[in-house]
């Protein structure tokens, strides 16, 4: 099976093309705001180092965040534009599930993966040695972040992604920030849905305000 | 030449597919009024997170009905401004992502170019009318929604022949119907209700002054006209009862239609240009429909009033503008920008006076 997964979740914004459980070519770019204008060069150029035509992928994956809102945006609705354009079926993979994959290690211990959320919190969620998400992801005040998610995984987890730093925690060995790659590797196993909706686990920041209707109104 | 148009620049999440000169084959739009009209207005991260979830079908069912696969088309067109960034984004991205996997050509369009070229779409085969007359070149297009107020003199439907020759210094004339509505308690959006109350109003029971009454002036403000209307409800309290209301918004009403038709037919007469079309959201209104209908038979002006779906956002009228350019042989893919602003040259800017030199 051919995939082609994107991930944009964060600053890093990548494309991996991989087949039978293996890597075949990954771009990346760390442009601010620039996903946008980034992915399709990095496609065109993964798929001039593997020699495929887009006619021959059988499914597309991507990271659904959590991340920037907009950035994730970007990825997913031009990954939907590819799934339809080819009719072929998408898959949303969890961006931190992805990061947890990508720790060199494997000891039994549950992993912590992390990205900085902004606003002095992180996006974080625990994942099960064999790569199972344990929870859902969640967003915790860098304070505090570390006792709460060992307190959550029952012992202290391995800490992938750059943003352990911002909690205190040691960083395990594994990528920075959620990459394309592992987003394909997962894309390969998991099933496909009928509509992806990204991970936002924040609500979007918009306050009704109190209309006083009129009688008139319908 | 097919076109398939994407539209998400606010609050319409839309797709449509155009052929050739105007001929609408599909129509399809998702509307978020509803979601937003708890919030009593737009909420940027709301539209761009309901664009998401609606743009893989709203284009499935345009192609759907249009009886068409991506390989019976032509290219894409997509609004790649002016609108919200985030929104824009969801549409261009989705609009590129297509292109890869079709090899069709993609084009941004200016939503303002597709607003004046809505009024060549022939809904006939959808279930709408074909335009009685369609305008002639050179015409005097006005553009006025909740986003956008401005008068054009527009010699080809494209931005290299498109000129603005007035335009709001403040709020749109939608955003005004908006406030005013808001104000008055009517909910959100505030066009169609107040028109609605303003038909059984009476216009001269309550004096409001003339917005940008300057006889020369092609520009608008409806800022202080809103200011009016909230003084009066300060000074008078909320309308108490249904008759004072009616004649409020029908007093509104008519300045703000008397202000748009008086300009648009005075910006025909100074660029000795006899068509005048009339676009965009506010162009619904039952009011300025039927005066402007009036204006032109007196005056002699040949007027197109395009049906309401061309009036309102829609993805055929950025279809219909992605021909031209698709026809040159432009293709932005790989490198299509979106921006929060037009590409039209604008002479009157937000909250300063005209621009000189």
């Amino acid at each position: 099976m051919r995939v082609l997964a994107i991930e944009t979740a964060t600053q890093l914004g990548s494309v991996a093309l991989w087949e039978s459980g293996q890597l075949v070519a990954s771009a990346e770019h760390q442009i601010p705001n620039a996903h946008g204008d980034q992915l399709w060069r990095l496609l065109e150029r993964c798929l001039a180092e593997a020699g495929w035509q887009r006619g021959q992928l059988d499914r597309i994956g991507v990271g659904l965040g959590p991340g920037s809102f907009t950035g994730l945006r970007v990825g997913i609705a031009f990954a939907q534009g590819i799934a339809l354009g080819l009719s072929l079926p998408l898959v949303g993979v969890g961006s931190l599930q992805a990061l947890a994959l990508s720790l060199s290690e494997h000891p039994e211990v549950p992993r912590a993966a992390l990205v900085d959320a902004r606003r002095g919190e992180v996006f974080a969620q625990l994942v099960s040695a064999a790569g199972e998400p344990l929870a859902a992801p969640l967003a915790a005040p860098y304070e505090g972040a570390r006792q709460r998610l060992t307190e959550l995984a029952g012992t202290e987890p391995l800490w992938v992604g750059e943003a352990a730093s911002l909690i205190g925690a040691l960083r395990a060995p594994g990528r920075a920030l959620p990459h394309a790659a592992e987003v394909a590797s997962l894309a390969a196993q998991l099933p496909a849905a009928s509509a992806v909706e990204p991970q936002y686990v924040r609500p979007a920041d918009a306050v009704k305000p109190a209309l006083p209707s009129s009688p008139l109104c319908e | 030449m097919r076109v398939l148009g994407i539209e998400t620049s606010c609050d319409e999440t839309a797709a449509a597919v155009v052929a050739g000169a105007g001929l609408v084959l599909s129509n399809v739009i998702h509307s978020q009024v509803a979601l937003h009209a708890a919030y009593g207005g737009v909420v940027p991260e709301l539209a761009s997170r309901d664009h998401l979830r609606h743009g893989v079908p709203v284009v499935r069912e345009a192609l759907a009905r249009a009886g068409l696969s991506f390989a019976e088309l032509d290219g894409i067109a997509v609004t790649c401004r002016p609108g919200l960034a985030g929104a824009l984004l969801v549409g261009t991205q989705l609009a590129h992502g297509l292109a890869w996997a079709t090899g069709l050509p993609l084009v941004g369009v200016d939503h303002l170019v597709g607003h004046l070229s809505a009024a060549y779409l022939d809904f006939s085969q959808v279930g709408g009318r074909a335009p009685e007359r369609a305008p002639e070149l050179p015409f005097i297009g006005l553009i006025a929604s909740g986003g956008h107020t401005s008068i054009y003199r527009v010699d080809s439907l494209e931005p290299e022949g498109t000129r603005e020759i007035g335009g709001t210094r403040d709020d749109a004339a939608g955003e005004a119907y908006d406030k005013v509505a808001k104000l008055l308690g009517l909910g959100y959006p505030g066009g169609p209700v107040i028109d609605r109350l303003a038909a059984e109003g009476d216009a001269r029971a309550i004096s409001l002054a003339k917005p940008m009454p300057q006889r020369a002036s092609l520009e608008f403000s409806f800022s202080g006209l809103k200011t009016q209307v909230a003084r009066w409800v300060d000074e008078h309290g909320r309308p108490g009862d249904d008759a004072t209301l009616r004649d409020l918004c029908a007093a509104f009403q008519a300045r703000v239609v008397d202000s748009l038709l008086s300009k648009t037919f005075r910006a025909a007469q100074r660029e000795q240009v006899s068509c005048v079309v009339l676009g965009g959201g506010v162009a619904a209104n039952r009011e300025l429909r039927s005066r402007a209908e009036r204006l032109a038979r007196e005056r002699g002006v040949h007027l197109t009033l395009p049906p309401l779906e061309a009036c309102t956002d829609n993805a055929a009228m950025i279809a219909l503008a992605g021909v031209a350019p698709l026809r040159r042989g432009e293709d932005h893919r790989g490198a299509l920008q979106v921006s929060t602003q037009s590409s039209l040259p604008r002479v009157t800017r937000k909250g300063r006076g005209i621009r000189r030199g």
